[in-house]
């Protein structure tokens, strides 16, 4: 079920937060537990019931391992570790039969010329969230840093639906203490303060995400059947696309941060304005900041992180950041991807230690030299994009071919129009087509919205929506430097965003998956 | 960091909710009122509605005939009724829509020109790809001449679709387009043209991007989509029409590559009660597809008329009580099922 769909918005909320309010005076927080835990299965379950048993599944077997885990002594480290390790292969077992084993095959018997065969599998929507936010869970209780006792509770911390399908990927601590927590006095402003929230993610999926995102799949999608794009073509695809799952995955961290709030919980930040980042560096602190989380606490670390010399740290980072790109897909675009930021970021750091090194010291952040950085970081972002969103290595290396206009005779986008015909953007005025106006226009728009203007937490700062990652990019509500509205709970905000949910319900009728779904 | 939490809110959360509902609820209201005020008086200016009511007119400007066809834009990039009443020596027309006004659209442009128009003959034609779509109830809202009659729409389906239709971005845009003076009555296009291909589709790139066409599987069947074939079936059998179904021309790389897809979606037809016009889709090779994979290049229109009518007119005048006169309806199915299968048609430099 999605969250941009009538049957969640009309049915399956009201009636998930009517039922949540009515067992709420009971004060029985194991009855709320459980129906929240019954209508996440029922949102798991709508697209797919065979995958509840293997969400169960999962759920049942770490919670077992969990509590065999807290149960080894501190004395008897080796036999924790062991059992540990069982549980992250277990995890990591599942994760791999359904999302790596068909790209493992394909690829053995490339290399082999086999014709190994196994039963095609389809992925499970959400796996790869639900089953990192599992093996933190497994960690931190072989560290002795969390244990759940509660298997309701447990369950519900992993399959709250808001956050099931494309995270924020939470942690036990984090999540635990708040669950039936809810105070009356609380329920209409966190109803107010977390529908104003999934209202602004609404507007960014369905308002700008699926409308840049015409252009960008003409141009891709052509490709990947045979077109050679030229420069404009593939520039302005690489663009959209930047802008396209930028406004799409943080219009859906929105949404579960606000749906999370209108039943008292307060989820993390996932997103604080990526492309305003002055290094690569800088964006990895901004964008799917609590992937970046997972990845640093789980991977970075146990694998030395910085603690053992430069060359070792710029390994690690190489490394973290290939799995990361992994773990978005199986498909060597994604390696491709992971491999290209992890070497971005080691020339960064390489870069930031020389200038030390060579007692040069950071840059002084004069407002040209941050400006310079920042539309260099972005554009770097946006060639980076291009192998994530290409369906295959060929596609991504044409488009790369007319970036460099070193290729490519498909007639520009600004002049074909490829849009959708219903919304008759291949009308003309003044012998311009209303397509190229709107591309024009558009996405120098975007890049100002993306620079200059706050983001969710930044609009919401007086109330703090989310709650924020230490060592991560997030507005405070001391900042005053924050330019732009700043949502104060007037009627006149109330108002504004009755009609935006207004225009977004009149655009539902094309509604369009989140692209982190197929993650 | 100091985040305030909820409890230190010094707004009213009831009276926040209250004014976002009254906002919510009065531009709804205002937008579905106004483009049910625009497709209610004619207003819609709308590449689709365009077509649509081109086709009305259609209706309204023909004497009664002898063969109907109705479908979507295959069928429309594809047919020249003058060149197929040539071929016939009877009379002809096409009520052509849209992909998305789907078996809905064809089923209501049936009902609207039976009496009219008293068809012997009834031919639907929808691209391979249909039963792979979502049920088309908008498109059954839009085109339906009985608004109090919408038999098969679940009661839930109703007020979303109409919910939907009436609160949707192209309506009111259309309605504002309408207002300002573009509006219908003075469509984009020749009277004697048959079908008004969308602007925005025919200037679709059309030669390149072929080369890995999508292949249709078996498994994106949408069962529920012979809703309203269902209906039409019944209604050929109410009227004691000779109905015939044939797919519409069809790139041959997603003809060859489909085979398992086409098989299934066969069944489902024929278990409607319609007849199935053996040796379609009529495959098209890259070099004559028109602005999609479904349309032919528009200088060939009088081409694949011709070919279409090779397959179709030994199904046309049958006499439905005895079948067509070399085999009865079940042997004539299988054979087109097993036909299309295992040989499509192939169109290639035969002109």
């Amino acid at each position: 079920m999605l969250f941009n769909s009538y049957q969640f918005l009309l049915v399956f909320l009201p009636i998930t937060w009517g039922v949540f309010q009515l067992i709420a005076p009971l004060r029985s927080a194991t009855l709320s537990t459980l129906w929240l835990v019954t209508a996440s299965l029922a949102f798991y379950g709508y697209w797919n019931v065979a995958y509840v048993f293997l969400l169960l599944l999962s759920i049942a077997a770490n919670f077992l391992i969990s509590g065999v885990l807290s149960q080894v002594p501190e004395t008897k480290r080796r036999r924790g570790k062991l059992l540990l390790a069982f549980g992250v292969a277990f995890n990591l077992g599942l994760l791999g039969y359904y999302k790596y084993a068909n790209f493992l095959v394909d690829n053995i018997n490339l290399a082999t010329g086999l014709d190994a065969q196994i039963v095609q599998v389809v992925l499970p929507i959400g796996i790869s969230f639900f089953t990192f936010q599992q093996i933190a869970y497994l960690v931190d209780v072989h560290r002795r840093e969390a244990f759940e006792h509660d298997l309701p509770k447990f369950t519900l911390f992993v399959c709250f639906f808001p956050q099931l399908i494309a995270g924020p990927i939470v942690h036990h601590r984090e999540m635990m203490p708040q669950f039936g927590r809810q105070r009356r006095s609380e329920i209409l402003p966190d109803v107010a303060v977390g529908l104003t929230i999934f209202v602004i993610g609404l507007c960014k999926k369905v308002l700008i995400a699926d409308t840049v995102a015409m252009p960008a799949s003409a141009v891709f999608d052509a490709v990947a059947t045979g077109a050679a794009p030229g420069f404009i073509d593939c520039w302005v695809a690489a663009f959209c696309y930047t802008f396209q799952i930028y406004f799409d995955f943080s219009g859906y961290s929105d949404m579960a941060i606000g749906l999370g709030r209108m039943f008292g919980i307060r989820l993390p930040a996932n997103f604080a304005s990526p492309y305003k980042a002055t290094s690569i560096v800088d964006f990895w602190r901004r964008w799917h900041i609590t992937l970046s989380r997972f990845l640093r606490d789980y991977l970075y670390i146990p694998l030395g992180g910085n603690l053992c010399g430069a060359k070792r740290r710029y390994a690690n980072v190489f490394v973290t950041m290939l799995l990361g790109g992994i773990w978005h897909g199986a498909g060597w675009t994604f390696v491709l991807w992971g491999a290209m930021h992890g070497t971005l970021i080691v020339i960064n750091q390489y870069w930031s230690a020389w200038r030390k090194r060579t007692a040069r010291g950071t840059p002084r952040g004069g407002p040209l030299t941050e400006m310079l950085c920042r539309s260099l970081t972005f554009l770097t972002i946006v060639c980076t994009w291009v192998p994530f969103r290409a369906s295959d290595l060929d596609t991504t290396f044409v488009i790369y071919a007319g970036m460099l206009d070193l290729g490519g005779s498909m007639g520009p986008v600004l002049v074909s129009p490829i849009a959708d015909p219903t919304i008759a953007l291949s009308r003309q005025v003044a012998g311009v087509p209303m397509q190229a106006i709107a591309i024009l226009c558009g996405l120098p728009s975007l890049v100002w919205i993306v620079w200059r203007m706050p983001n969710t937490q930044e609009i919401m700062r007086w109330i703090g929506p989310a709650t924020p990652t230490a060592g991560y990019a997030l507005a405070n509500s001391d900042d005053k430097s924050i330019a732009g509205p700043l949502w104060t709970g007037s009627l006149g905000w109330a108002a504004l965003t009755g009609v935006l949910l207004a225009l977004c319900l009149g655009k539902l009728n094309d509604v369009s998956e989140f692209i982190y779904f197929q993650f | 960091m100091m985040y305030q939490n909820s409890s230190t809110f010094s707004f009213k959360g009831g009276r926040y909710l209250v004014c976002l509902a009254v906002a919510l609820i009065a531009t709804l209201g205002a937008a579905f009122g106004f483009s049910y005020y625009g497709a209610a008086h004619g207003l819609v200016d709308h590449p689709y509605q365009v077509n649509y009511r081109f086709q009305l007119d259609k209706i309204e400007r023909s004497r009664p005939i002898e063969t109907l066809f109705v479908g979507d834009s295959s069928l429309g990039a594809m047919l020249d009724t003058e060149v197929w009443a040539q071929l016939s020596n009877r009379s002809a027309l096409h009520l052509a829509l849209t992909g998305s006004d789907g078996y809905a659209g064809s089923l209501n442009m049936a009902r609207r020109s039976l009496d009219r128009l008293r068809p012997r003959n009834l031919v639907i034609v929808h691209t391979l790809d249909m039963m792979t779509r979502d049920v088309a109830y908008v498109g059954f809202l839009q085109t339906n001449p009985e608004p109090r009659d919408e038999v098969g729409i679940p009661l839930y389906s109703r007020v979303i679709e109409r919910f939907q239709l009436y609160t949707s971005r192209e309506l009111v845009v259309g309605t504002v387009r309408g207002l300002m003076g573009k509006a219908l009555g003075t469509p984009p296009t020749q009277m004697g043209k048959e079908y008004i291909l969308l602007p925005a589709i025919s200037g679709a790139p059309t030669e390149t991007g072929l080369s890995k066409p999508p292949i249709l599987s078996e498994r994106e069947i949408n069962p529920r989509k012979i809703t309203f074939l269902r209906q039409l079936g019944t209604l050929c059998r109410a009227r004691t029409l000779n109905c015939i179904y044939a797919h519409g021309p069809l790139y041959d790389e997603v003809c060859r590559a489909s085979q398992a897809y086409l098989h299934a979606v066969q069944r489902h037809i024929l278990s409607t009660g319609i007849d199935l016009v053996e040796g379609t889709p009529v495959c098209v090779p890259r070099s004559e597809l028109g602005d999609a994979i479904d349309h032919v290049k528009q200088d060939l229109k009088a081409h694949y008329t011709k070919r279409y009518y090779e397959l179709i007119a030994p199904y046309l005048d049958a006499d439905m009580s005895q079948g067509p006169p070399s085999a009865g309806v079940e042997g004539r199915t299988a054979r087109a099922v097993g036909n299309a299968i295992a040989s499509p048609a192939r169109v290639r430099g035969d002109r």
